[in-house]
């Protein structure tokens, strides 16, 4: 199966994808109900939506609409995916080099930030979703760990009554985070055939990728409690409150590091699904060959 | 080869280098060089507030090293740190201070400006200690040999530290301030007094109600 996006790849860029909003979470009881609430509802879209790809037959998203739809009505559903990925690239520049510039490169002029993760993000897409996928899945383990380490390292710096806190603020459903929102273009990204679901995969890295962003956003409220309010990347902040002594400081660089190389992986499957869909378009116009269509 | 051109583009520029690395220091720090903090000492004055610096000076390529201290006034803390800067023609660097001596009178009333004006820089650590010098003012406590050897700065924050841990003192990292001041409630600051050698010894806990406006800190 040479052209397949194997399951466990595309689990794994889905888990890249949400911990890219890692650094910028709010750190409140109600930011950590809503995204508890937002992570369960983003799983059971995912569900849903490779359900309806099992049922209508069809490969992937692309396929689906070139199977299902009118060239016109293709061209207008293709123009507002392509906007909302371009959108969603522009918010990973903004908020990345914003970042950069207040916590590691005051100095830089943050348009230069922003075109080195365009650059790179744009030199990972154009190899396409394979091989985007293909690395995030053992990425997703490199930064997995260090996220894991970076949790466990402050557990002694956790107020238990900060705990208290949150569980006593349960927040009803209602309460969803938007963060979730562009999750939906990556999984326009997910393929299965009947011999290869990756239903499963996919929800587990959804799930995976909700669970990282909920003990992110709850570590930083343990933390630092009611003062992450007046932090601007609280999730960042509580990182670094880990020291020993006056030597191993600093280990928010590194947290910092692996959820900027998600913002990377974030931009690349945006610009890998920008291909795909001028790919589809060229396709559709009878520029080459056609895919199969259905599994 | 060309596909790990960006990726290594980004890695250099992560790790801080670029075409000139002297310029790094400019471009980051608005000068020439940037001074190493170990602890600062803070008390009112007739024009505002004193601050003395303790700096860490590298005496010799063995990797000596000696405590140096300055002192400046100004009428609020953003200017103290700013008239700092301006007195070295440099930029103090705070990533490596660890404690601030504090009076009694600027703990009790200016406690959230102090705490603002830390949060405004990016390399003051929210690990940062603050305590209360009673008995001798802060700048006397900052510049009183240490037991140990070593910077005195170095050695009041081990002290703090240390103390904390096992409960004598009141735990005091600027992150729990913080949550204590937006929070509204009372906090504990540790103490340190003179001993009857000179040198900075625990003085126990002082206890300060909740600031009023804590608020303004969310």
């Amino acid at each position: 199966m040479p052209n397949a996006v194997f399951p466990r790849w595309q689990g794994g860029f889905l888990v890249l994808f949400l911990l890219a909003e890692g650094l910028y979470l709010p750190a409140t009881p109600a930011a950590v109900w809503s995204l508890i609430w937002g992570a369960l509802l983003a799983a059971l879209a995912a569900w849903l939506w490779l359900q309806l790809l099992k049922a209508t037959g069809a490969r992937d998203f692309f396929a689906l609409c070139q199977n299902h739809l009118p060239r016109a009505g293709q061209y207008a559903l293709f123009a507002a995916v392509g906007l909302a990925a371009i959108a969603a690239i522009l918010q990973s520049l903004v908020r990345l080099s914003a970042f950069w510039r207040e916590t590691a490169f005051p100095a830089m002029p943050q348009w230069v930030s922003a075109a080195v993760l365009l650059a790179v993000g744009v030199c990972a897409g154009r190899r396409g979703r394979m091989a985007v996928a293909m690395w995030s899945y053992p990425t997703a383990f490199v930064i997995a760990l260090t996220v894991a380490a970076s949790l466990v390292v402050t557990l002694s710096d956790c107020l238990p009554v900060h705990l208290l806190e949150t569980a006593a603020g349960i927040a009803p459903p209602q309460m969803l985070s938007l963060r979730f929102v562009p999750l939906a273009l990556p999984l326009l990204l997910c393929e299965q055939d009947r011999h290869l679901s990756a239903t499963h995969a996919c929800v587990r890295g959804v799930l995976l990728g909700g669970l990282g962003l909920v003990l992110l956003s709850l570590r930083a409220y343990l933390v630092l409690g009611a003062g992450a309010a007046a932090l601007p990347y609280p999730a960042f902040s509580a990182a670094g409150v880990f020291s020993v002594g006056d030597f191993l400081q600093r280990g928010e660089v590194v947290f910092g590091c692996a959820l900027a190389l998600c913002e990377a992986v974030r931009v690349a499957l945006l610009a890998a699904l920008l291909g795909a869909l001028c790919g589809c378009l060229r396709r559709s116009r009878g520029a080459l060959p056609r895919t199969p269509q259905t599994f | 080869m060309k596909k790990f051109l960006p990726l290594l583009l980004l890695a250099l520029l992560l790790s801080g280098c670029d075409a000139d690395a002297n310029n790094r220091v400019d471009i980051n720090q608005d000068a020439g060089q940037i001074l190493p903090v170990s602890a600062l000492s803070i008390d009112r004055c007739a024009g505002g507030f004193q601050m003395t610096v303790e700096s860490i000076r590298q005496d010799s390529l063995d990797g000596d090293v000696s405590p140096g201290y300055f002192t400046v006034q100004a009428a609020d803390f953003p200017a103290l740190f700013d008239r700092a800067d301006e007195l070295l023609a440099s930029r103090l660097y705070l990533s490596h201070a660890q404690v601030i001596l504090v009076s009694q009178s600027v703990a009790q009333n200016d406690l959230p400006a102090l705490v603002d004006s830390l949060l405004a820089r990016p390399d003051a650590r929210l690990t940062l200690r603050i305590a209360v010098a009673q008995g001798a003012t802060p700048d006397e406590l900052l510049r009183a040999e240490a037991l140990t050897e070593g910077i005195p700065g170095m050695a009041l924050a081990a002290l703090l530290d240390k103390r904390a841990s096992d409960g004598s003192l009141a735990d005091s990292p600027l992150f729990r301030i913080l949550d204590c001041l937006c929070s509204g409630q009372a906090l504990s600051l540790p103490v340190l007094t003179p001993n009857l050698d000179g040198h900075t010894a625990p003085g126990g806990s002082l206890a300060l109600p909740p600031f009023t406006g804590g608020d303004s800190h969310a």
